[in-house]
């Protein structure tokens, strides 16, 4: 029996040195794993990612419901500046229940204040010699060509051509055809002077191109247009016509020949009242130039801008 | 007749057992303080370098909302950092430094907890300067960042 005692007492040492060892590799372990939690604490929505992403969001929709609108897809009751207000305060909608359904309450509101919009005009008609001179004090805020045939001339004496005036100051872009390329390619090239500077003149050949859609605003041509081929591709030529050489005041004529075949779409500043529809083409009212607030809450990111919502305008 | 509980006392055991668990227990705790403090320094460095790369992070996040045109009207973004890393409070130093691209405005975050000598440093580039140019000096724990509209500036304070 004694020596059953003395076994006893040795299995009690064994256990307290096991549980004190316990113990303190206890406190080891937390301590280490500490960094860990502080480590995976946080993520995008805490940073403030997520509300550049739902500010995008939101002035992407925008921009297409503007676009959308000024483009006669929709047929608004009443006045286009407050149909466009209040349709503008439904895009927060699909942005918040995005927020919600990750996880986190997130307040998300696009509304317009004071209907920061400015009127404006669409003209449209076809490319041909009865091509509108617009007036000096009307100023285009976008620009848009479609060209679907450029007839074929040895000489390029046969252009189509944009001219845009500010003083002696003066910017001309002129497509027309290659003269030693196929009948189907396109040159798009600029001249002008800025600041009494003359420019040097650019150009950019386009192979096999017709249909060739033109965005002056953000020096752009879409060949193949509206075909599966459709390619949209820079043209460093444009550049200068749209951003980097900026006129006050744009007195714009166009010039074409008869064999020239496409459409062309400007966006000016001036209500419907004050420009006349051109021969064969339209002069519909539109808005431009929308300003919305953009309201974004969370329980760590509070933010509140104002986006500027011009699509396809000139900048 | 052969006696087996020769020597032995149940004073002597009791004493015995007593000295034994003394000395192993000792050296347990001697032992495992060494790693306990080494542990912590390590810990205390690692979670000072997470603090201030989440914090460099929050600003950077911050400085890109505000590069908006216009400037955004109310911009606030707070982050709940620790109060105490490894067992210590600690502060949050942010001072401008010099920068070779005069677009760029260069920050050096400094952590330093109170009851350590260990010191974390992370640089941060932003558009917007971050805080006035003497610096500025916050408490480990919650922490905003604000966009001053009227001086331009990205604030960092204690909420």
């Amino acid at each position: 029996m004694a020596q059953l005692n003395d076994r006893g007492q040795l299995l009690l040492v064994g256990a307290f040195v096991l549980a004190v060892a316990l113990i303190g590799l206890t406190v080891v372990i937390n301590a280490s794993t500490q960094t860990t939690t502080v480590a995976g604490n946080g993520g995008a929505s805490v940073n403030g990612g997520d509300a550049v992403a739902a500010r995008e969001a939101a002035e992407r929709n925008v921009g297409s419901l503007l676009w959308t609108l000024n483009r006669g897809g929709v047929e608004p009751t009443g006045d286009l500046d407050k149909w466009f207000a209040k349709n503008v305060s439904y895009l927060g909608n699909g942005t918040r229940t995005y927020g919600a359904r990750r996880g986190q309450f997130v307040n998300v509101t696009v509304a317009m204040y004071d209907n920061v919009v400015e009127p404006g005009t669409r003209v449209t008609g076809p490319v041909d010699e009865s091509l509108p001179s617009l007036s000096p004090s009307v100023r285009a805020r976008n620009a848009t060509f479609l060209v679907t045939d450029v007839p074929r001339d040895e000489e390029d004496q046969m252009e189509f051509s944009v001219r845009s005036r500010s003083g002696t100051d003066y910017w001309q872009m002129y497509v027309n055809s290659s003269g030693t390329g196929g009948l189907d390619d396109v040159v798009v090239g600029t001249i002008g002077r800025v600041d009494f500077i003359n420019r040097e003149p650019r150009q950019c050949t386009f192979d096999d191109a017709l249909p060739v859609r033109i965005n002056p605003a953000d020096a752009t041509v879409v060949t193949k247009y509206g075909t599966p081929q459709e390619t949209s591709r820079y043209c460093p030529a444009l550049d200068r016509f749209g951003s980097g050489d900026s006129f006050d005041v744009y007195d714009i004529s166009l010039g074409a020949s008869n064999d020239f075949s496409g459409e062309y779409s400007l966006l000016v500043n001036e209500s419907e009242s004050s420009v006349a529809a051109p021969p064969g083409g339209s002069a519909v009212p539109v808005i431009y130039n929308a300003t919305v607030r953009f309201r974004y809450r969370s329980p760590t990111v509070v933010y509140e801008t104002d986006i500027r919502v011009a699509p396809d305008e000139i900048p | 007749m052969i006696r087996t509980d020769r020597g032995v006392s149940t004073g002597v055991s009791y004493a015995l057992v007593i000295a034994i668990s003394l000395v192993l227990t000792t050296g347990l705790v001697f032992g495992a303080s060494s790693l306990v403090e080494q542990n912590q320094r390590s810990v205390t460095n690692q979670q000072t370098q997470v603090v201030g790369q989440q914090l460099a992070a929050t600003l950077v996040h911050a400085d890109r909302l505000a590069a908006t045109e216009p400037e955004p009207r109310n911009l606030a973004i707070t982050r709940r950092f620790p109060t105490r890393v490894a067992g210590s409070q600690y502060r949050i130093t942010l001072t401008p430094a010099p920068g070779t691209v005069p677009t760029i405005n260069r920050t050096v975050i400094t952590l330093r907890p109170v009851a350590s000598d260990a010191v974390a440093r992370t640089n941060v580039s932003t558009s917007l300067q971050v805080g006035p140019a003497g610096g500025t000096t916050v408490l480990g724990g919650d922490v905003r960042v604000i966009y001053d509209p009227a001086t331009d500036r990205l604030e960092v304070r204690n909420v």
